[in-house]
């Protein structure tokens, strides 16, 4: 077959290099925008998936470590070691704060406050801390030049960063890990935890003894933090990508449209040989299909050389590209091929007889 | 094989106005009919009925047996693509095509069209091939180059459409009008945009459509040099034959 679709294509060089531009500019918007939901939605999810808690005990009401306040008492950690089936407790305290670097504050870092003995609340894979160290998100680091050894200082208390952690990034703060003394002493209150995090087997138990307390297996605290951050962030991610997608659907449309009216001569000729409306429907779903998967390459492409710029511009940006994301292309196709109905009007209206205008 | 009885044409842009009065034509297989005017006196109009673009607002037009007035839209279109090949004064070709994809285009498009053959084998099965094959088979490239070689334009098969001369433009677009081997040729002005022998051989080719392979050949022109080419004058004025 005679590729007339890639042919018109490429008859108009210069309308094809702004549509394909304009298609790769929405495939890496949209890419991106993906990639910080997944991003966001695995720094908020991540330190609570792998604290290596099963249970969270908190104020009645609260059911989030970064959204709610909750205070218990400290010393509820020793009740809730007797309980049957508890291996281990100890408090867990938040404290929302700033650091000074370099003579300046940070953004907000939601610093937690951990048992060094039992560990419990602790990022994953990090080192044991001593009194005055530091546990910093790796990309709170970045953003402020921060290395293994250099000392920051929070409520005038100096932090040496002993440790970096990962996943512990909720977009606009970060985490940061003390023990729970020093937190204790920023926060400059006695016997006072956010919340009692646990080692058990049975949490059944432990709410017939926390009747008055909030009481949430890991699996479900998880989902409450999922559910939070899908409700909060999700619908702005999913209206910023909607409107990528239009707009994307719309310069493909446009140059559709224009090349109609452009090449209108082209499709009376090809009316009048005998090619059919499904005919003329092929030739622009096609040219839109293949300026759509231009788009797309270029897209990817552009993603991946500018993803190691962002980071670098903005070290706090928690992307995360996940298989999933792949569907973006699927997607993109089926924008394309419906914008193709922009020209329908146009080509449905071209009149065979216009043949014969000299 | 052409046979238009009583043609009225109308358009009503506010006014009604009579393109075509009351017209009837036969053309024969192998007969060359030259139809001259002055503009505005209905010939192209009439070319257009012939060759199914335009329906007339009253009498008929069956060519082969088959009647275009009443003929639905998808079989028209069949009709055109199998049935008629036509040339233009600009030409027509598909500038963003080489030379041999204008011609090998109306060979895919019969290929995708469903409607089968009527007249001859061979086009039509390669078409087939091409579609289930999903490219064209070397038959219908052969095809089209023989076309091309047959109007004297194979050497320029690589080329753009865009760099050809008019003669040369002509002498593909009578390709592509032969191509899927139809049984009439409608050429409205196929020398006005041409020197005197480019004409000269644009019309010898028409011509031999005509006397070789046995189709009807309906040419519409100002250029009165041409008349001695045809079998036959029409005079037209005023959207009525004289």
């Amino acid at each position: 077959m005679v590729p007339v679709a890639r042919r018109l294509l490429l008859r108009n060089r210069g309308g094809l290099i702004v549509t394909v531009a304009g298609v790769a500019a929405t495939v890496s918007l949209l890419l991106f925008l993906f990639a910080v939901h997944a991003g966001v939605k695995d720094g908020s999810t991540r330190y609570v998936r792998t604290a290596g808690v099963d249970v969270w005990i908190a104020q009645k009401g609260s059911d989030n470590i970064l959204k709610s306040s909750s205070f218990v008492p400290a010393s509820l950690a020793e009740r809730v070691a007797r309980i049957d089936g508890v291996a281990q407790a100890s408090p867990l305290l938040r404290v929302i704060t700033k650091a000074e670097v370099r003579g300046r504050l940070t953004s907000t870092l939601f610093l937690f406050a951990f048992d060094p003995k039992t560990r419990l609340g602790a990022p994953a894979g990090s080192v044991a801390l001593q009194p005055g160290e530091i546990i910093l998100d790796e990309s709170f680091a970045r953003k402020y030049d921060l290395s293994l050894g250099d000392t920051i200082s929070i409520q005038r208390r100096a932090f040496r960063v002993a440790g970096l952690s990962e996943g512990t990034n909720a977009l606009v703060s970060q985490f940061g890990f003390v023990r729970f003394e020093d937190g204790a002493a920023i926060l400059g209150l006695r016997d006072t935890a956010s919340f009692i995090v646990v080692r058990a087997t049975d949490v059944g138990k432990i709410r017939e003894a926390l009747p008055d307390l909030a009481v949430h297996a890991q699996r479900d605290f998880v989902r409450y933090h999922e559910e939070e951050m899908e409700s909060g962030v999700l619908p702005v991610f999913a209206a910023a990508a909607m409107f990528a997608a239009a707009v994307g659907g719309l310069i493909v449309a446009l140059m559709l449209y224009s090349s109609a009216l452009e090449r209108r001569d082209d499709y009376a000729t090809l009316k009048a040989l005998g090619a059919g409306q499904r005919y003329l429907l092929r030739l622009v779903v096609g040219q839109a299909l293949l300026v759509t998967i231009a788009g797309c390459v270029a897209g990817a492409l552009l993603t991946a050389a500018i993803t190691p710029l962002l980071l670098r511009v903005v070290p706090a940006l928690a992307l995360r590209y996940e298989p999933s994301l792949l569907l973006v292309f699927p997607a993109a196709l089926a924008i394309g091929a419906l914008s193709a109905a922009a020209p329908l009007r146009v080509l449905r209206q071209i009149y065979p007889g216009e043949v014969f205008r000299a | 094989m052409i046979s238009a009885t009583h043609l009225v044409k109308e358009y009503d842009a506010g006014v009604v106005f009579r393109a075509v009065d009351d017209v009837s034509l036969d053309v024969a297989g192998g007969e060359v009919v030259l139809i001259i005017g002055p503009n505005g006196s209905g010939k192209t109009t009439l070319l257009s009925m012939l060759g199914g673009l335009v329906r007339p607002t009253r009498g008929s037009v069956v060519v082969e047996g088959a009647a275009l007035d009443t003929m639905p839209e998808r079989e028209l279109e069949a009709f055109r693509l199998r049935r008629v090949g036509f040339v233009f004064q600009t030409f027509r070709l598909l500038d963003a095509l080489s030379v041999r994809e204008n011609v090998q285009l109306v060979l895919d498009l019969a290929a995708c069209h469903p409607e089968p053959a009527k007249r001859g084998e061979g086009p039509p099965a390669d078409a087939r091939v091409a579609r289930e094959s999903g490219g064209p088979s070397p038959s219908l490239r052969m095809t089209a180059d023989a076309l091309l070689d047959r109007t004297g334009a194979l050497h320029l098969a690589k080329r753009s459409t865009r760099v050809l001369s008019g003669g040369e433009k002509q002498r593909v677009a009578i390709a592509r009008a032969l191509a899927n081997d139809p049984a009439i040729l409608l050429a409205d002005e196929p020398t006005g945009s041409l020197d005197s022998a480019a004409g000269e051989a644009a019309i010898s080719l028409l011509c031999d459509a005509a006397r070789k392979d046995g189709r009807a050949v309906v040419i519409v022109s100002h250029d009165t040099r041409i008349a001695h080419h045809a079998d036959r004058v029409v005079r037209m004025a005023d959207g009525r034959v004289q």
